[in-house]
């Protein structure tokens, strides 16, 4: 039996406007942006991604749904962008709602503000998670058995957390350096573990669809369901699984409708299970089924992003490290509040996005487009953050607390 | 006496301090008697300003398309830089650089010249001198030259580097055939004397004064916008403010430095930097490598109240430029009270006694200077009564009284 793993993430980030420090003890509202067309007017992007994404990918999805019983997936929906959803977009929050309904979407656990929290407070991390949790069984009425975090940040101590805390799956990046000889298509254990197997993204043919699907300079271009399948039936002939692990943006958004990204889609399941011995599994259920290979031993972060697969992007110059020093330092004195807008605010302020904007990596390679942002620059960027910070050092200082 | 000044920018289209020199100089100027003519590069609304013509019409149509202020901004007025502008001002698409800046600006002080007789040509800082020298030659009126800053000064050259060698030569050419020189400190006239070989007797030290209570520093306030940093302040900490162009020549560097050393001894210290330049991004990089990033606020460039409120809420104004000609900022601080650190390299550091003077390059001495004074009330209170003495010593009264010895002297040689 071969089988296709095949998850999706979604996320929006809550976007800072652009915030000076003349506002600073004035407006405390940072991601209320309204200017018509901006890319800081969260509304404005959360209109513009649900008309082109997840609107027809999740009316794709359902009739996949409907049309194959043996059709089945998994998604991890971050709390940020559900309740931007709430907010703004409910009929989009039900599309989704419908998709989990079916009993064969699968929600997977992760931290409600896409944040780096595990890396910086334990503790923040496990309060996220715990609030992810509760809003999954608020809005979809399940309880996630499988754990991913921010970016697929991955170590084996994160691996014996996830153990610990009752999981059975956890995914990453399925990197040739750490998988050396080994394949991605097996379900692996996690050094220092004891139940809890390890899902490998095969990042190959992830990429095909994710990254290279539109790109007609590539030699394969353009690729159909039936060359995909073939090349995920043929690779490494003894395996498994494969982990198609990829944003949900790829439909519509990064792969726009008109690649016909929302056709392949539509006849990939098909395909795949014409094949002999083909099928669909859950992230849980590849887990729950599939024996282990191999111990895999992780002991540095590795994540799914760029080609050095690490934490660079949101961490790798000294204005991501200082903000993020500065936004955790402030843990004690904000939690001793239980002010709960000031709490919402401080965690809005983690999302990994925030720091993923001031990355300057970018001016080393000129690939100014492989980095999305809001901002007209990372030094913008830094700035705006910095000076919401100065702003919740102001909530705190009127509620009598010293910093 | 009939004055052609010739400057680069004039409040309220400004960015630095040679434009709120030549306002005030000029109005000063003016009320004792002067008649002044004063052409910028740009067009721009001046009803405003009634004690001298500001860009007069002396023939019909002299330029088809003139250049505002905002052009001029985007520019820069570097030599080697241009824009492409699309917009009703000049012709859709169109490449703006410092030459064709400086054919316009030569065509209206031509125009002027033609039209008008004039018993002398002043001009400020290198970007007008060809403009001045075109008139000297055109008419035979002396030309004064005011040096309010010199490419060794821009460029934080040292002994043996020039900065840009093109601005370099049009100063050297401008000071040769200048009749008079008036540098805006000692500090700067021995620097002409010493990298120009200008005679020193050519050379007049006129200090540049302050106007507290000029238009561009009184708009209307808003005692709000700093509103956070008042509030850290009442939370104890002290806030150090400087003000200027993000460039070499203003040592910011060494004050990040300087400020590490001195949050390492005192965390509750604000550091507030007002301005904008081509050193703005490092200088924000700068305060996140060294840590100290929830301590350090960057406004960009900013004037008018939030200046004001800035000078009125600090606790210490630094000011640690590598090579600065006069330094009107810290003019501006002594006269709303706040006591100020200054680099010895400066011309204020010459009439300011009650300043902390110390050497730009010493972060250590720096740092401890920073903590000391806000630290120690009965320091920083000293410092702001010798320092006001001083202060009131300068009047543009006084320079302007100087500035016109000065046009008679260059007259004098010519009768």
């Amino acid at each position: 039996m071969k089988s296709i793993s095949l998850y999706l993430h979604a996320h929006q980030p809550l976007r800072v406007k652009p915030y000076t420090i003349f506002d600073a003890g004035n407006d405390h509202y940072y991601f209320n942006d309204d200017t018509p067309n901006k890319d800081t007017n969260n509304r404005f992007i959360i209109d513009k991604v649900a008309a082109k994404s997840y609107l027809s990918t999740n009316q794709v999805l359902i009739e996949l749904l409907h049309t194959h019983p043996e059709f089945c997936l998994s998604l991890s929906i971050t709390g940020t962008l559900i309740e931007q959803l709430e907010s703004y977009r409910p009929d989009v929050l039900d599309s989704f709602k419908e998709l989990v309904a079916t009993g064969r979407v699968e929600i997977i656990a992760e931290t409600y503000y896409h944040s780096l929290a595990f890396f910086f407070s334990i503790t923040e991390f496990e309060a996220q998670v715990q609030l992810h949790a509760q809003k999954i069984r608020q809005i979809f009425g399940v309880t996630p058995t499988a754990f991913r975090n921010t970016e697929l940040s991955y170590n084996n101590e994160l691996a014996r957390w996830a153990d610990k805390a009752g999981y059975e799956a956890i995914i990453t990046e399925g990197w040739d350096p750490i998988l050396g000889w080994r394949s991605p298509n097996y379900v692996y254990r996690p050094t220092g573990t004891s139940q809890i197997k390890l899902l490998m993204k095969n990042y190959r043919l992830s990429d095909d669809i994710a990254f290279r699907f539109s790109n007609r300079h590539w030699t394969e271009w353009p690729l159909t369901a039936e060359k995909f399948t073939h090349w995920a039936y043929e690779s490494d002939h003894g395996g498994e699984l494969i982990n198609l692990f990829m944003d949900y943006e790829t439909f519509g958004e990064h792969q726009w409708a008109d690649t016909g990204i929302f056709d392949f889609l539509r006849s990939l399941p098909e395909k795949w299970l014409s094949m002999p011995e083909c099928n669909f599994k859950t992230i849980t259920q590849s887990a729950r089924t599939l024996e282990v290979k191999d111990e895999i031993d992780i002991p540095q972060t590795i994540t799914w992003a760029d080609t050095e697969r690490d934490l660079t992007a949101w961490l790798g110059n000294a204005m991501q490290q200082d903000t993020i020093k500065n936004i955790y330092s402030l843990s004690d004195a904000i939690l001793s509040t239980n002010d709960q807008d000031l709490i919402d605010d401080w965690r809005r302020l983690q999302t990994s996005d925030h720091f993923y904007y001031m990355c300057t990596k970018w001016f080393s390679d000129g690939d100014v487009h492989a980095y999305f942002s809001p901002y007209q620059s990372p030094y913008d960027a830094f700035r705006f953050y910095m000076n919401t910070f100065h702003d919740l050092k102001y909530r705190l200082a009127e509620k009598g607390i010293n910093t | 006496m009939k004055i052609l000044m010739l400057g680069w920018e004039l409040p309220p289209h400004y960015a630095g301090g040679m434009g709120t020199v030549c306002y005030s100089l000029s109005k000063h100027l003016a009320e004792s008697g002067a008649d002044i003519d004063f052409i910028l590069p740009f067009e721009a609304d001046y009803s405003e300003v009634t004690f001298m013509r500001v860009n007069p019409k002396y023939s019909k149509r002299l330029v088809r398309k003139p250049l505002t202020y905002r052009h001029l901004q985007q520019i820069q007025a570097t030599v080697y830089g241009k824009v492409k502008f699309e917009d009703q001002y000049v012709e859709s698409g169109m490449t703006i650089n410092y030459d064709m800046i400086q054919s316009q600006y030569l065509k209206k002080v031509k125009d002027a010249v033609t039209n008008k007789e004039f018993d002398v040509v002043h001009a400020h800082d290198w970007l007008t001198l060809r403009a001045g020298m075109l008139a000297k030659q055109m008419t035979g009126i002396p030309l004064i030259i005011h040096i309010h800053a010199t490419e060794f000064d821009r460029s934080g050259a040292d002994d043996k580097t020039y900065g840009n060698p093109t601005i370099h030569d049009i100063e050297y050419e401008g000071m040769m055939m200048a009749d008079r020189i008036v540098a805006v400190s000692q500090w700067t006239k021995d620097l002409i004397v010493r990298r120009y070989d200008i005679p020193s007797d050519k050379i007049d030290v006129i200090h540049n004064s302050i106007d507290l209570y000029s238009p561009y520093l009184v708009e209307s306030t808003n005692k709000d916008i700093y509103r956070y940093i008042v509030k850290m302040k009442e939370q104890g900490y002290k806030l150090i403010f400087n003000v200027g162009r993000h460039s070499i020549q203003k040592g910011l560097i060494g004050l990040l430095e300087a400020a590490k050393l001195a949050l390492d001894i005192d965390p509750k210290l604000l550091f507030l930097f007002i301005g904008g330049g081509d050193m703005h991004e490092e200088l924000i990089s700068k305060s996140a490598e060294l840590g100290i990033s929830g301590n350090v606020i960057f406004t960009g460039f900013k004037n008018g109240s939030y200046l004001r409120q800035a000078f009125i809420n600090a606790d210490l104004f630094i000011m640690p430029s590598v090579s600065e000609p006069f330094g009107t900022t810290v003019l501006e601080a002594v006269g709303f009270g706040t006591p100020v650190i200054v680099s010895k390299q400066s011309g204020v550091a010459e009439i300011i006694n009650g300043a902390i003077k110390l050497d730009f390059w010493d972060t250590v001495q720096m740092a401890d200077a920073i903590v000391s004074v806000v630290k120690n009330p009965s320091l920083s209170e000293t410092m702001v009564q010798s320092s006001y003495i001083d202060f009131n010593k300068q009047s543009w009264d006084l320079a302007a009284h100087k500035t016109k010895i000065t046009y008679q002297n260059a007259m004098g040689a010519f009768v």
